[in-house]
């Protein structure tokens, strides 16, 4: 009875959210984006000697697997160490009613293993596992790998349940010791030491031939199971004082050198706002990681510079990955204080000031940060790289505060970046990625000959859009000014 | 420091439109703005800080229309509601941001919160660690206060400041709120506290439905006459009692 009311609420808050009551036109971009991830990955677990066919490995698809399992989750881990919730957060309003403690912490435990970082993998182990393992391997064997797979997802959603709760919400030191893995995993890579991969194989070639060393997964599973809730059980007991408990700080004052110039006020404002919340923190993030991690992917996917649809993606995410992203909900991160800006003494052409410096110092920073992986995977592309510096900085910026002046929806700026949160989104969001991105392509598509000229012709509609800054500034304030109202109000609804 | 409202308008669909005729505020004034929830009192501050737009006529501060100027918000200092607080900064942080906004060095910045030190009592000012999203509901709202009036303002507008106050804080709200007034600031002070309205201002001024029902000043007698408006006001919209059956 009590499982059943708790399973409802869940569901309720799910479909009762602000983003839950979106437009038709979210709700179809939605459903495609999902329906096209669906496809993917149970498409690739089925197919997926089809795809590895075109390698050549001359391997079993199993075999070829398993190499990158280990990484592949290690990998995953982070994405959901940023983005998924850890079962306390839903506890607190039942700490209060005459329910069994103990049962509620189970059931937070069990019912979190439902989140999407379990599922989506899933979608792909599991006709993996029909198609290219149980015709191919021993009942034993077989079964033994799907439940290590499974094991290893579960150990996976504890393991981070167990970090969340160790490290409080000190995540920065979780952060830096999982970049330094990822850079150790791509290191492996690039160098070609392949000593993760060595070791995924050993580990689940042996349990597909039967070795009992699945054994350790479940192990695994079941004591961070245990530990965790006991860890969790402790802490209600302790009167848990919810996720907002913190260390003792000391103030983050804006240097004394910038004191006077009210830009660097709101830029240093802004800065605070993406270092101290979670979802503009996760957008920052991910651009820096689209800029570094996934780029090395990108640059050593290609054998040769593949046409002008590649050149666009890559040039537009290196420098512009975190104006496109973080850009887009300029202002709403602001929505819960609005007010309090708005009646102090900034011109709005300040205000608009700080945001264009924000966003094209982004693409400047972006630009240096994936230099060095240009200059030593694919120096060839430099001058692609070179031209999107300047389409990002005076193109995708401008076209970004376009986008975010007319931004109304409030956002809740302490949730996650994750999966399924579109609170501040509207259709205009979804296809704005098309007047960005078109120009580039079609440049580089007339141009696909001479990509010399079609670089050049990007690069001089970045240097104008730069050189135009004042113009921007004197547009976009007087937008400000006609739409404050409307903002002002957007802001102040509850979702 | 005046204040002048003419022919003010705001509708918010069929359920409330607030309209305000003519109404004036001079320089000096402490004007207690009173009347029950959804009388339209945080619609007219909102709308004399220009955070709403009217549907008809204008409010100008010392004579210039706020909705086309900023050089009034140098002068006034005001404090709403959360949405007034950058959450994720700590009360040195926030109060820092905002003396830079005005000018303030920050040696300037730290004469000028001396007299708040023993009001924000949470953590010393000058040694704040929480986040003011931590901060209790009260607490959120000293730190709001004392960010709306220590820059001294020539305005200043505060909706319902005496809420969610211990009897100490509220104590103190009153004579800061009196020192700023006897230094010459105007005050517009919302509250449903009539005892301290009738302490705090000159002059008050009920609302009711969106409209002005009555603007008085302040004299001993307010409090009595205060209670005496609302008394007469819950008798008019009393519901009427269900027909009692009477036996043949």
């Amino acid at each position: 009875m009590m499982y059943r009311a708790l399973f409802r609420h869940q569901r309720q808050a799910f479909f009762r959210t602000k983003a839950a009551r979106r437009n038709i036109v979210v709700w179809v971009v939605f459903g495609l984006i999902s329906l096209y991830t669906v496809f993917a990955l149970v498409g690739g677990g089925i197919l997926f000697a089809d795809l590895v066919a075109q390698l050549d490995l001359q391997k079993q698809s199993a075999l070829i697997l398993n190499e990158y399992l280990l990484g592949v989750f290690g990998s995953l881990f982070g994405l959901r160490f940023l983005f998924q919730r850890s079962p306390q957060v839903g506890l607190q309003p039942y700490l209060h009613l005459p329910v069994p403690r103990d049962q509620l912490v189970r059931y937070f435990q069990v019912s979190s293993l439902l989140s999407l970082h379990n599922l989506l993998p899933l979608l792909f182990f599991v006709p993996f596992f029909m198609w290219h393992v149980w015709p191919y391997y021993g009942l034993g064997g077989s079964l033994a790998w799907m439940v290590s797979v499974l094991m290893l997802i579960v150990a996976s959603n504890y393991a981070n349940t167990l970090i969340r709760l160790s490290l409080s919400r000190n995540d920065w030191r979780f952060l830096v010791g999982f970049s330094l893995f990822f850079f150790w995993l791509i290191l492996d890579q690039v160098l070609n030491t392949l000593i993760v991969n060595r070791m995924s194989s050993m580990l689940f070639d042996a349990i597909l031939e039967g070795n009992w060393v699945f054994l350790l997964f479940i192990i695994a599973a079941v004591d961070l199971y245990l530990l965790t809730t006991t860890l969790l059980k402790k802490q209600v007991g302790q009167g848990w004082a919810g996720p907002n408990v913190r260390q003792p700080r000391s103030a983050l004052l804006i240097p004394e050198t910038f004191r006077r110039a009210p830009t660097a006020r709101l830029v240093w404002l802004e800065i605070v706002l993406m270092l101290r919340n979670r979802r503009p923190k996760h957008y920052m993030l991910i651009s820096i990681f689209f800029s570094t991690g996934y780029l090395i992917f990108l640059l050593l996917s290609a054998q040769e510079y593949a046409g002008y649809l590649f050149g666009a993606i890559i040039g537009l995410f290196a420098s512009g990955g975190f104006a496109l992203n973080y850009g887009q909900l300029l202002f709403s991160w602001e929505s819960s204080y609005f007010d309090g800006i708005i009646t102090r003494p900034f011109n709005l052409r300040t205000i608009v000031k700080a945001k264009l410096i924000l966003l094209q110092g982004s693409c400047v920073l972006l630009f240096i940060l994936s230099l060095p992986l240009f200059l030593l995977i694919r120096p060839d592309l430099l001058d692609l790289h070179f031209a999107f510096l300047f389409y990002n900085a005076g193109v995708t910026s401008i076209l970004m505060l376009l986008l975010s002046v007319n931004n109304k929806q409030r956002v809740d700026i302490t949730k996650s970046g994750g999966f399924f949160n579109y609170e501040g989104f509207s259709s205009a969001h979804w296809l704005w990625f098309i007047p960005t991105a078109l120009p580039p392509v079609i440049i580089l598509y007339l141009f696909e000959s001479r990509s010399d000229l079609g670089l050049l012709s990007i690069a001089t509609l970045g240097i104008i859009g730069v050189l135009a800054f004042r113009l921007w500034e004197h547009l976009f304030a007087t937008k400000l000014m006609q739409s404050r109202y409307e903002m002002a109000q957007g802001f102040k609804r509850a979702s | 420091m005046n204040i002048d409202v003419h022919q003010l308008i705001k509708r918010y669909g069929p359920a409330f439109d607030m309209e305000i005729g003519e109404y004036h505020v001079l320089e000096g004034d402490a004007i207690g703005l009173v009347g029950n929830n959804g009388a339209g009192k945080s619609t007219f501050l909102r709308l004399v800080l220009d955070l709403a737009k009217a549907n008809r006529g204008y409010v100008l501060i010392n004579g210039r229309n706020v909705a086309d100027s900023i050089t009034w918000k140098a002068f006034t200092g005001s404090y709403l509601d959360e949405s007034f607080l950058i959450d994720y900064l700590t009360p040195d942080e926030y109060l820092a941001f905002v003396g830079q906004v005005y000018g303030y060095e920050r040696a300037q910045l730290h004469a000028a919160l001396d007299p708040f030190r023993s009001f924000y009592t949470d953590e010393p000012l000058g040694q704040t660690t929480k986040y003011l999203r931590e901060l209790s509901k009260g607490n959120m709202k000293k730190v709001g206060l004392i960010a709306a009036m220590f820059i001294r303002p020539k305005l200043l507008i505060l909706d319902e400041p005496f809420a969610n106050l211990d009897p100490r804080s509220q104590i103190q709200l009153k004579q800061l709120l009196g020192d700023l007034n006897t230094d010459g600031s105007t005050l517009i002070v919302s509250s449903h506290d009539l005892l301290h309205v009738t302490d705090i201002c000159n002059r008050i001024t009920i609302m009711k439905s969106g409209r002005i029902v009555k603007d008085i000043h302040a004299t001993e007698m307010s409090y009595r006459e205060l209670e005496q408006f609302f008394q007469d006001d819950l008798m008019v919209e009393e519901p009427k009692a269900p027909a009692t059956y009477q036996p043949a």
